[in-house]
């Protein structure tokens, strides 16, 4: 197993890259973040606007279904689907589960992630519930799901649209992160993420970022110390299945999911907190238990119309010194834009989801019809479109950004159905970070000082400019 | 100390500091295994296997012998002592008409790197392992790479490092007479 997964680059020594399995990922990397099907199919269409070993984010417990489609599989050279096999060998995956989903109310969200996205298994599910078999419905997802399902059955009763009466109020008790101090995590975490390892040391190249109790302001040390130890028990089974295999392994990444105001000095858990979590878990033993740092920050959007965007600066500032003396890389899953800035920092690789949200959505209707088009990412001024917002664009400016690889405009079809808009041009043009982070990495290799800065200066994204 | 993997609880983290080597001495019982996916299942029972006969079978271990040390089932033992034969990584042998020795047949050294040959199905991966007495040997594992089943190794030879020219020789010999056959 190497010790050593980042690296400066030859012969510059200017920029970075960092080990995923046996792939050096050049750095720093905008990584996607796959949620379902559609994803998916986007990325195996727009290969060529991929980097070789450009890595992806994947939803750690329904991958293997999601994977495993036949469409994907075969691959479809009708509409330009790439053999999955061949994309997996070209791009690290990273398994990662939406920590949202152990945190807030996400009903039907919840369900069918936690049913591994098994459509067979959900419709068992609603079956059992119609008949209130609350207790062999919950049997059906992994045992870790359980105490955060329960702690939701009204909101999963009404996104199922059944009527079972009025839950009481022990089983629909909210406060969904308590659910972490449930003797049922406590008991099954390390199974499953022997679980979520076995289908992580199958891909060529791979690694995990566990899921973790979040850290807020009024997490007590029950909670600090779960932190620590989920992170721990994900390295123990990511250790036990590299041993077993004898010729690959895995080793997680160190993941701190923080509440922007943790950089607030208000009482509560701070700055300290969020440091002492990293140095300690770190720390832990002399040996490798960790191939980097994922940091998912809750509420980018509030931080940066903050006035506590230096502190959170010194925080990242402070937790990639931690992780450069550890050799591992510093990441920002779901950072979307929030990220670039930072990578003026050392930051190696930061994330967004294909749609451009910073987390899974509860669902329900929208009043605005163009939401479900989703949002397009401009590339040079860092912001997102709606799609009234691109057809204005387009009649002023003829056509996006040229990105090799990537569509210009909308075809007159594309703008009438959603599903078509978001699979031939909101998703592929997401895939756009993936240029600015190369011309980052290029100004870096020039010996510029600061490039994210310079970038963002001449961006139209006011928050983004405040940093 | 701990010395079930699948009862390990965070909780158990969180009161000890847990050394990488104990790792070695987790094992799980029947009805711990029922929790795990069929797949991680068969991973774990053929680990507690593997270092049963590593540990203690170095003189050979019988199949009772292994059932007493692992608690498996003889159904379950036969299934996983069968693959980890065809796997090279133990051996059996012959002792009478009624009972079969197993041994260990070295160790990986994966610090001493791997080689693969071949891009496509099947790929061979090779690397030195430590067999008894400190003897080396060439580990030459065959395995099939899918994406639903990722890398399986389907089978294995053990050649003996001081073999190793004599080996290539005869490959080479064999290749040629394939050669002067297709003249």
């Amino acid at each position: 197993m190497p010790m050593q997964f980042l690296k400066e680059d030859e012969p510059l020594k200017r920029t970075m890259s960092y080990l995923i399995g046996n792939s050096w990922v050049q750095a720093p990397s905008f990584i996607p973040e796959i949620k379902g099907e559609e994803d998916v199919d986007v990325l195996l269409r727009h290969t060529s606007a991929q980097p070789q070993n450009n890595p992806v984010i994947v939803p750690a417990n329904k991958w293997p279904k999601i994977i495993n489609n036949p469409k994907f599989v075969i691959g479809d050279t009708s509409r330009g689907v790439q053999q999955a096999q061949l994309f997996l060998e070209n791009h690290p995956i990273i398994f990662f589960d939406p920590p949202e989903l152990f945190r807030y109310t996400m009903g039907n969200e919840l369900i069918k992630y936690s049913l591994r996205g098994d459509k067979k298994l959900k419709s068992l599910f609603v079956n059992l519930l119609k008949k209130n078999d609350k207790e062999n419905a919950l049997k059906l997802a992994d045992p870790i799901f359980r105490p955060f399902i329960e702690r939701q059955w009204n909101t999963i009763f009404q996104d199922l649209k059944i009527d079972i009466g009025q839950i009481s109020n022990e089983e629909n008790s909210g406060h969904i992160e308590k659910a972490w101090l449930d003797p049922r995590v406590d008991e099954s975490y390390v199974q499953y993420m022997l679980n979520i390892g076995n289908s992580a040391i199958k891909m060529p190249n791979s690694t995990i970022i566990p899921p973790v109790p979040p850290l807020m302001k009024s997490s007590n040390r029950a909670v600090v110390s779960r932190i620590v130890s989920s992170n721990n028990a994900a390295s123990v089974a990511c250790q036990y299945l590299s041993n077993e295999s004898k010729t690959k392994y895995i080793l997680p990444y160190f993941h701190l999911y923080m509440d922007s105001d943790i950089v607030e000095n208000s009482t509560g858990n701070n700055i300290n907190t969020a440091l002492k979590i990293l140095e300690d878990g770190l720390n832990k033993n002399t040996s490798q238990q960790f191939s980097g740092i994922a940091i998912t920050v809750n509420g980018y959007d509030k931080l940066f119309e903050s006035d506590h965007i230096t502190k959170f600066k010194m925080l990242i500032n402070d937790a990639i010194m931690i992780g450069n003396s550890h050799s591992i890389p510093t990441i920002l899953p779901r950072s979307t834009y929030y990220g670039l800035p930072l990578l003026d920092y050392g930051i190696r690789g930061y994330s967004s989801m294909m749609n451009g949200s910073l987390k899974y959505s509860k669902g329900g209707f929208s009043d605005d019809p163009d939401d479900k088009f989703g949002k397009v990412y401009l590339i040079d001024q860092c912001v997102e479109l709606k799609k009234r917002d691109v057809i204005d664009y387009i009649r002023k400016n003829g056509q996006f950004p040229t990105i090799p690889g990537l569509p210009l405009y909308p075809t007159s079809e594309e703008l009438l159905h959603d599903k078509l808009y978001r699979l031939n041009w909101s998703k592929p043009r997401k895939l756009s970070c993936i240029e600015e982070a190369k011309r980052i990495r290029k100004a870096q290799e020039k010996g510029i000082v600061n490039p994210a800065k310079l970038y963002i200066n001449n961006s139209s994204n006011k928050d983004l400019n405040r940093i | 100390m701990m010395s079930k993997l699948s009862t390990l609880k965070l909780s158990d983290l969180e009161r000890i500091d847990l050394p990488t080597d104990d790792i070695e001495d987790f094992t799980i019982d029947k009805e711990d295994r029922k929790q795990f996916d069929p797949e991680v299942r068969d991973i774990i029972i053929r680990e507690k296997i593997r270092r049963a006969i590593r540990k203690y079978g170095e003189n050979g271990l019988s199949i009772d012998e292994i059932m007493e040390v692992t608690k498996l089932s003889r159904y379950e033992l036969t299934k996983h002592l069968e693959k980890l034969n065809n796997l090279r990584e133990i051996y059996s042998q012959r002792k009478n008409a009624k009972s079969v020795q197993y041994y260990p047949n070295g160790k990986p050294l994966h610090q001493l790197g791997i080689k693969k040959i071949g891009d496509g199905n099947p790929l061979l991966e090779i690397c030195i392992a430590q067999g008894a007495k400190e003897s080396l040997f060439f580990y030459i594992v065959e395995k099939r790479y899918t994406i639903l089943d990722g890398e399986v190794a389907e089978g294995a030879v053990m050649v003996p490092f001081n073999k190793i020219d004599e080996f290539i020789r005869s490959l080479m010999e064999l290749k040629q007479s394939v050669e002067v056959d297709n003249l």
